[in-house]
């Protein structure tokens, strides 16, 4: 085995990510200082409202995500939304390390800040509970990511990604509170949901994940 | 090793913007001339395999073609029109990810980011943010990013845009440098005196045709004798150019220096044509026909 290689090949990637969290700027530290708003405001709700707190595992649901989503279109800004930005496709890179790779990479990212909030809301709310917390959060992110990165390499902008990433999600909630059949994500009663419905919105996630990715693919290209 | 290009034709919906171009780029500096929507830029796209042609072929030597661009991405530099990437990046950082994106190695990396710093003049910038850059200083990093690992196949698309006359100096020499016997620099300008100092060959472009290509000197003569350079007073100025292509004039004592395309039956002293007038003249015949 060819360890240096290996460890070439890891540096490699982890520069690689370094440059795509780093070029987005200031959009992408929106993740962790929304987020820790978000905990600020949890302890604050915890403590107002006690055991009867449905607001905080609600808004988790929506929040996080939705910040996933957001991180998506900004990592795609450089590429297909800045003058110049076909530049990067003379690069000796192919298409699928522009779009899914590098969204995949951002997903592991999304991953560690999920943990990271979901530990600390199981924490500050005692009903909570970390891993059915972590696992909804994170299948939600999925499918929000694929999406916001459908649209913003369909439309080849980011003003546009983030409408139908606002679209796809303020459906869900709005309308899919009175009409399951547009609600394919969330459960938004603010209790822990059960593993039925956890298995359920896992399995809508991954398709709307997979479907998003995929068309998402297709369109990037200069 | 040549590139040749055969048959290449490309669309935009209802628009053809290239058709059936055929043209040969040989090592040395290549300049593209034509007006706006001569298909320059979609050329240099097609060849910087940004894009793909709908017809046609393009080969590098024996063993490279387009129709597998990965061989022939390690191999090219590109500058686009426009350039605005990596705004929160540092100069440094931006170059240091470029080369990270070409594989240099990165034994290799620093000295390589050094050099393109320091042929662009912008050593002393290297930690500004790209945001905080004059449009001068971002132009000089496209063309840092475009020279970085030092590619065989250069392409500029206006690469003069935004620079100062010390700048576009610069820029020359540095092009004259980097075109060592081996590599193909294809540049294509509004600035007709920049490709006439800096090319070996040109190549006259419009609506997607290829009107003249051929050595710089072979361009420049397609005009001969059909350029008349006289004295006139204004009156005769205005006149002139009701009815003929004046290419330049200029302000001299009483008058005006004129110089223009002739027509056949014009009476008049010739001049030695520069690669403006023959520009001219070559669009003036491709737009008659």
């Amino acid at each position: 085995m060819d360890y240096q290689k290996g460890g070439r090949t890891v540096k490699r990637i982890f520069r690689e990510l370094r440059h795509d969290l780093k070029e987005p700027g200031l959009n992408i530290l929106a993740l962790p200082s929304v987020s820790l708003l978000f905990l600020l405001l949890t302890c604050v709700v915890q403590d107002r409202l006690g055991d009867n707190n449905r607001v905080t595992l609600a808004m988790l649901e929506v929040l996080i995500p939705f910040l996933g989503g957001y991180a998506s279109l900004m990592l795609m800004q450089g590429l297909l939304d800045t003058e110049g930005c076909g530049t990067l496709f003379s690069y000796p890179r192919s298409n699928l390390y522009w779009g899914l790779i590098r969204q995949l990479r951002l997903f592991l990212v999304q991953a560690v800040h999920t943990v990271i909030v979901c530990l600390a809301v199981e924490i500050i709310v005692p009903s909570a509970s970390f891993l059915e917390l972590f696992l909804l959060t994170l299948a939600q992110s999925f499918a929000v990511m694929a999406a916001a990165f459908c649209g913003v390499a369909v439309t080849h902008s980011v003003g546009m990604g983030l409408v139908i990433l606002l679209a796809f999600i303020g459906i869900q909630i709005t309308l899919g509170r009175e009409y399951a059949v547009f609600n394919w994500l969330y459960v938004l009663t603010g209790n822990m949901p059960d593993n039925r419905t956890l298995v359920a919105i896992c399995a809508r996630s991954i398709l709307i994940g997979a479907a998003g990715g995929f068309v998402g693919q297709l369109w990037v290209r200069p | 090793m040549d590139i040749e290009i055969t048959g290449l034709s490309k669309s935009y919906k209802k628009v053809r913007a290239l058709d059936s171009v055929e043209l040969t780029l040989r090592p040395g500096i290549h300049g593209l001339l034509g007006p706006n929507g001569a298909g320059k830029t979609t050329l240099m796209c097609i060849l910087a395999t940004i894009l793909y042609p709908d017809v046609g072929t393009i080969c590098w030597g024996d063993t490279l073609d387009w129709s597998k661009p990965n061989g022939i991405k390690e191999r090219i530099g590109y500058l686009p029109q426009q350039f605005g990437m990596y705004r929160n990046l540092t100069v440094r950082e931006a170059l240091c990810d470029v080369a990270l994106f070409k594989n240099i190695p990165r034994a290799e990396e620093a000295q390589a980011v050094a050099r393109a710093l320091e042929a662009t003049h912008l050593t002393e910038f290297a930690v500004r943010r790209v945001g905080q850059l004059s449009g001068g200083m971002l132009r000089r990093l496209g063309i840092a990013q475009a020279i970085l690992g030092g590619p065989k196949l250069l392409i500029l698309d206006e690469p003069s845009v935004g620079l100062d006359p010390m700048e576009r100096i610069q820029l020359r020499k540095l092009l004259r440098e980097a075109s060592d016997g081996e590599r193909i620099i294809l540049l294509s300008s509004h600035i007709v005196g920049d490709i006439e100092s800096l090319c070996d060959t040109v190549t006259v472009m419009e609506k997607g045709h290829v009107l003249s290509s051929g050595d710089l000197a072979k361009v420049r003569d397609a005009a001969a004798g059909h350029v008349i350079e006289e004295f006139m007073d204004e009156r005769t100025l205005r006149e002139t150019e009701r009815t003929h292509s004046v290419i330049n004039f200029m302000s001299s004592g009483d008058g005006f220096l004129v110089r223009y395309l002739a027509d056949d039956g014009d009476v008049g002293p010739r001049a030695v044509p520069t690669l403006e007038d023959s520009y001219t003249w070559i669009i003036r015949r491709g737009a008659g026909q």
